[in-house]
C-alpha cells in the first residue's frame, strides 16, 4: 500500500497493522482464512513482545501449505512436515490432549513457532513449552514468552508440551521497525486478495453515485 | 472490559428473559434497529457531562471563506485530547462521499494530548491526505467531512444576513457536513485500541471515534457561524435550538458489514447488552410515577421526530408513515393500561409485538429510556478484548449436534438454487472500497471476502457428517484446515448467540443496508435515509448537547430529538 504523505519520522507500523496485512498476505498465497487469521494474530502477538514478525511468519507463509501428517505414538506425535499447518496442529493436538508431547522434526521458523503458540496459548487459556535444544526452553503465555537468548539457538527439531496457565498483565513493547524488503513483499502478497477496478464495478459495486454536492 | 457469554456470571437472571437470538439476530430485523440509551454516542456525552468536561479551542486560525486550521482540546478522564481540523477549498468536481475521493472539505485527527509546533506541522501536511497520509501513535482517530452544500451555504448567507436559517429545511437536512470516514485502531499508523482500552470515560467501543465526531459536529457549527461573521456586518449566530438539533451527517457503504461479521463477539455484546436491558425493564413489578410520566413524553416526542423524518426513497417512506400510525395506535393503547397495576412495562412491550418489527425495535429504544438507573451500567459490556476461539477437544459428534440444534438458519439455505449465491463481497484495488458484485455478471467472485457463513457453516456440516465422530475437532482440522474459521464460528455461536447475522448474506434478495443501521444504531445514529440498498446517509449527534450544554441538567435527555424541544 503506498502512501504519499510528506513525513519526517521514522515509519513504525501499527500492531493492528501488522495483524491485518499478515492476514491479508496468507489470504493472497491462497491459505484459508481460519488459517490466515492465526497467521495474523502471531505477527500481531510477537510485535507485541518486542520480537519482529514479518520475516518469520512470511517465511512461513511462503514455505508451501503442505498438510500436517503426524505420526502418533502412545502420548507423543511426531510431525514431520515442514508447514505451517504443522505448528497450529501441534498446538490442537497439545490443547486437546490428544498427545501430551508434539515433536517438529522439520519446524518452521522458531521466531513463528512463538507466535503460533502465543496465538494458541491465548485461545486455548494454556501455555506451551517449547525445547528447540535439550538445553534451551521457550516458555509461551497468552501474554508473556520466557526465551534464552534467540541467536544460540540452533534449528533443528522442536519438541512441545502444553502448561498451565500463567495470569500476567499484557507485555506491550514500542512499535519498532520493520524489515522494508520483507514488509513490501507482504503487501505485494495483501494486494492479491484486492479486486480489480471496471468502470461498472465503479458505477455499480458501491451503491453510491460519484458526485455529492447536495 | 467484558465480554457477555450466554452463560457469564453477572447476565441478567431472573424476570422476563431476553428475546430470541433466531428472532433478532435476522439480517431484515437487525435492519430495523434505533438508537437507544446504551447507542455510544449516548454514552460519550454522558461521560463527558458526569465529568463536566470542558471544550477550549486554542487555535482557530480560518480566512474569510474558512479555509485554515483549528485545534479543540477536551479532558476526559484525566487525559486531554485534542481536534486538529482543516479547512480547504474542494473543487465541486471532486466532493464524493464515497472511499474513492481523493480530497474533502474538511479533514480531522484526533490527537492524544495537545500538539504542539512539530505535531501540527505533522498533521497538517497528513491529515489533508487522509488514507494516503502517514500517522503515529498519537493519533487516535482520523476523519473527513463534505459539506452539505446547499444547507451550508443557505446557513451562511442566512446567518450573514442576521437571520436565522430555515427551520424546514433545518429539520429535513438536519446537518452542515456529513462525515464520510472514521477511521480508528491502528489504521494507517494511528494508535492501536490498546492505547486507551483501560483509559477512563472512553474505553467503551467506539469512544474515541465517538468524540472526533462530536468535536466535528461543534467545528462545523463554529465554522458556519465565522464564515457568517466575516461576510456580513450585522451576522447572528446560531440560536442554541437550532446548534443543538443540528447534528453531524455521515454516509456509509459496505464496509460496515464485513466488520460485523469480523467481528462477532463485539457484536453479541452490543446486542446482548440491549436485549438484557429491555429483560431488566420488563421485569419491573411497579413502574415509578416519574418513569411513566417520562414515558409519555417520549410518545409525543417520538411522534413528532417520525413527523420530521423525511427521505426520498419510496421503500423506506412508506415504513416510515407505517410506524406514525403504529405509534399513534400504541400510544391509544398505552394510555388504556393502568400503570399501577402489575408490570406495567412488559404489558406495553408485548402491545407492541402486534404490531411491526420495525415498532417493536422503535418502542424498545422508547422502553429503555426512562430507566437509566437500572440499564446504563450495561453500558461497560459495549468493548471486548476477547477473540473467537477454537475448542480443539470437541468432538466431532458433539459439534455436529451443535450444528443441528444452532445453524437451522444457515442449513436451510438451498445454495444448489443460483439466486442463494447472486452476490459476493470484495475489496476493490480502487482505495480499498468495499464492493458487492453479481457472480453471474462480474469478475473478482474468486476472491471474495469470506463472510459467506451460512455456506462454510454447511460445508463444516456435510463434512463433519462424513467423519468420525469420537474424533476431536483438533484430529478433524488435520484432515479439514481449511475449515478452521467455520469450526471457531461454530463454536463461539453456543458461548455467544447474538454473535451470528442469521442469514445467507450472499443471497440476491439481501440488504445489505440491514446491516449497515445495525451498525449504525448502535452508534446512536437516526434519520436513516437510504440511498441504495447499499448506501445510506444518517445523522449523528442530532439534539446532542453542544460544547456549551454538555454540562446542563438536560444534556442526556435528547432521544429521538426534535427541533422545537430545544428552545
Amino acid at each position: 500500500m503506498a502512501f504519499s504523505g510528506a513525513w519526517r519520522f521514522q515509519v513504525r507500523y501499527s500492531f493492528n497493522e501488522i495483524e491485518t496485512t499478515m492476514r491479508k498476505a496468507a489470504l493472497g498465497l491462497g491459505w484459508p482464512d481460519g488459517i490466515a487469521e492465526q497467521f495474523g494474530r502471531a505477527a500481531a502477538y510477537l510485535e507485541r513482545r518486542g520480537i519482529r514478525s514479518i520475516e518469520p511468519i512470511l517465511a512461513v507463509l511462503e514455505q508451501g501449505k503442505s498438510p500436517a501428517r503426524p505420526i502418533i505414538v502412545s502420548e507423543t506425535a511426531v510431525i514431520p512436515e515442514r508447514s505451517g499447518f504443522s505448528a497450529i496442529a501441534a498446538f490442537d493436538l497439545l490443547a486437546a490432549r490428544v498427545v501430551r508431547h508434539v515433536e517438529l522434526t522439520d519446524p518452521c521458523n522458531l521466531d513463528a513457532l512463538i507466535g503460533l503458540a502465543g496465538v494458541a496459548a491465548k485461545e486455548f487459556s494454556c501455555g506451551f513449552l517449547l525445547k528447540p535444544t535439550r538445553d534451551s526452553l521457550v516458555r509461551v503465555y497468552e501474554n508473556r514468552v520466557y526465551r534464552p537468548d534467540i541467536q544460540n539457538i540452533p534449528s533443528g527439531s522442536v519438541s512441545a508440551t502444553l502448561l498451565p496457565r500463567r495470569e500476567s498483565l499484557p507485555e506491550v513493547a514500542e512499535r519498532h521497525d520493520v524489515n522494508s524488503a520483507a514488509w513490501h513483499r507482504s503487501l505485494e502478497l495483501a494486494s492479491l486478495t484486492l479486486v480489480p477496478t471496471t468502470d461498472a464495478s465503479r458505477r455499480l459495486g458501491a451503491g453510491a453515485g460519484l458526485r455529492d454536492n447536495d | 472490559m467484558n465480554s457477555l457469554s450466554a452463560t457469564s456470571p453477572g447476565e441478567y437472571d431472573s424476570g422476563f428473559s431476553r428475546r430470541r437470538p433466531d428472532e433478532i439476530m435476522k439480517p431484515y430485523r437487525i435492519g430495523m434497529f434505533f438508537p437507544h440509551r446504551l447507542s455510544f454516542k449516548r454514552v460519550l456525552t454522558r461521560a463527558l457531562h458526569r465529568e463536566g468536561a470542558k471544550v477550549n479551542r486554542p487555535v482557530w486560525q480560518m480566512d474569510a471563506d474558512g479555509f485554515g486550521r483549528a485545534v479543540y482540546t477536551v479532558e476526559l478522564g484525566g487525559y486531554p485530547y485534542s481536534l486538529v481540523a482543516i479547512s480547504k477549498f474542494l473543487d465541486p468536481q471532486r466532493r464524493t462521499d464515497r472511499v474513492i475521493a481523493e480530497a474533502w472539505d474538511t479533514t480531522f485527527a484526533l490527537f492524544d494530548g495537545v500538539p504542539d509546533n512539530r505535531d501540527m506541522q505533522r498533521l497538517e501536511e497528513n491529515v489533508p491526505l487522509q488514507e494516503s497520509g502517514r500517522f503515529e501513535a498519537s493519533e487516535l482517530v482520523l476523519s473527513r467531512a463534505n459539506k452539505s452544500v446547499r444547507m451550508f451555504e443557505h446557513v451562511a448567507e442566512r446567518l450573514a444576513n442576521g437571520q436565522q436559517p430555515d427551520c424546514e429545511m433545518i429539520r429535513r437536512i438536519g446537518y452542515l457536513m456529513r462525515t464520510t470516514a472514521v477511521y480508528g485502531n491502528g489504521k494507517f499508523g494511528l494508535a492501536d485500541r490498546e492505547r486507551i482500552a483501560r483509559r477512563t470515560g472512553i474505553s467503551g467501543a467506539f469512544q474515541v471515534e465517538m468524540l472526533a465526531i462530536w468535536l466535528i459536529r461543534g467545528f462545523s457549527h463554529d465554522l458556519v457561524e465565522h464564515i457568517a461573521a466575516k461576510r456580513g456586518h450585522s451576522s447572528a449566530r446560531l440560536a442554541p435550538h437550532i446548534r443543538r438539533f443540528l447534528g453531524i451527517g455521515n454516509s456509509t457503504g459496505l464496509g460496515m458489514a464485513p466488520f460485523l461479521i469480523g467481528h462477532p463477539i463485539l457484536l453479541h455484546n452490543w446486542v446482548f447488552s440491549r436485549e438484557t436491558a429491555l429483560a431488566r425493564v420488563r421485569s419491573i413489578e411497579t413502574a415509578s410515577r416519574e418513569s411513566v410520566s417520562r414515558f409519555r413524553g417520549l410518545l409525543s416526542r417520538g411522534k413528532r421526530h417520525l413527523e420530521e423524518w423525511l427521505v426520498e426513497d419510496e421503500d423506506a417512506m412508506t415504513r416510515i408513515a407505517c410506524l406514525r400510525r403504529e405509534l399513534d395506535w400504541f400510544a391509544d393503547n398505552a394510555a388504556a393500561e393502568n400503570p399501577g397495576d402489575g408490570y406495567y412495562w412488559n404489558r406495553l412491550f408485548l402491545i407492541s409485538e402486534s404490531l411491526s418489527g420495525e415498532f417493536q425495535e422503535f418502542c424498545v429504544s422508547l422502553l429503555l429510556e426512562p430507566h437509566g438507573d437500572l440499564v446504563d451500567e450495561l453500558e461497560s459490556w459495549s468493548a471486548s478484548e476477547i477473540e473467537t476461539r477454537l475448542d480443539p477437544a470437541m468432538t466431532a459428534a458433539d459439534l455436529l449436534e451443535q450444528l443441528r440444534s444452532n445453524f437451522q438458519w444457515a442449513l436451510s439455505v438451498d445454495f444448489d438454487a443460483a439466486e442463494s449465491r447472486r452476490h459476493f463481497w470484495y475489496v476493490s484495488e480502487e482505495k480499498l472500497e468495499p464492493r458487492l458484485g453479481d457472480r453471474y455478471r462480474d469478475e473478482g467472485s474468486d476472491l471474495e471476502l469470506p463472510i459467506d457463513v451460512a455456506y462454510r457453516i454447511q460445508r463444516l456440516f456435510r463434512t463433519l457428517a462424513e467423519s468420525n465422530p469420537a474424533e476431536t475437532v483438533a484430529e478433524f482440522l488435520l484432515r479439514c484446515p481449511e475449515l478452521r474459521g467455520a469450526v471457531r464460528r461454530a463454536q463461539n455461536l453456543i458461548r455467544y448467540p447474538f454473535c451470528e447475522i442469521r442469514g445467507n448474506l450472499l443471497d440476491g434478495g439481501c440488504r445489505p443496508i440491514d446491516l449497515l443501521r445495525c451498525k449504525l444504531s448502535f452508534f446512536g445514529a437516526s434519520k436513516f435515509d437510504p440511498k441504495s440498498d447499499r448506501w445510506i446517509r444518517v445523522a449523528l449527534f442530532q439534539g446532542a448537547p453542544t460544547f456549551d450544554s454538555i454540562g446542563d441538567a438536560g444534556a442526556d435527555d435528547w432521544l429521538f430529538p426534535v427541533l422545537g424541544d430545544f428552545k
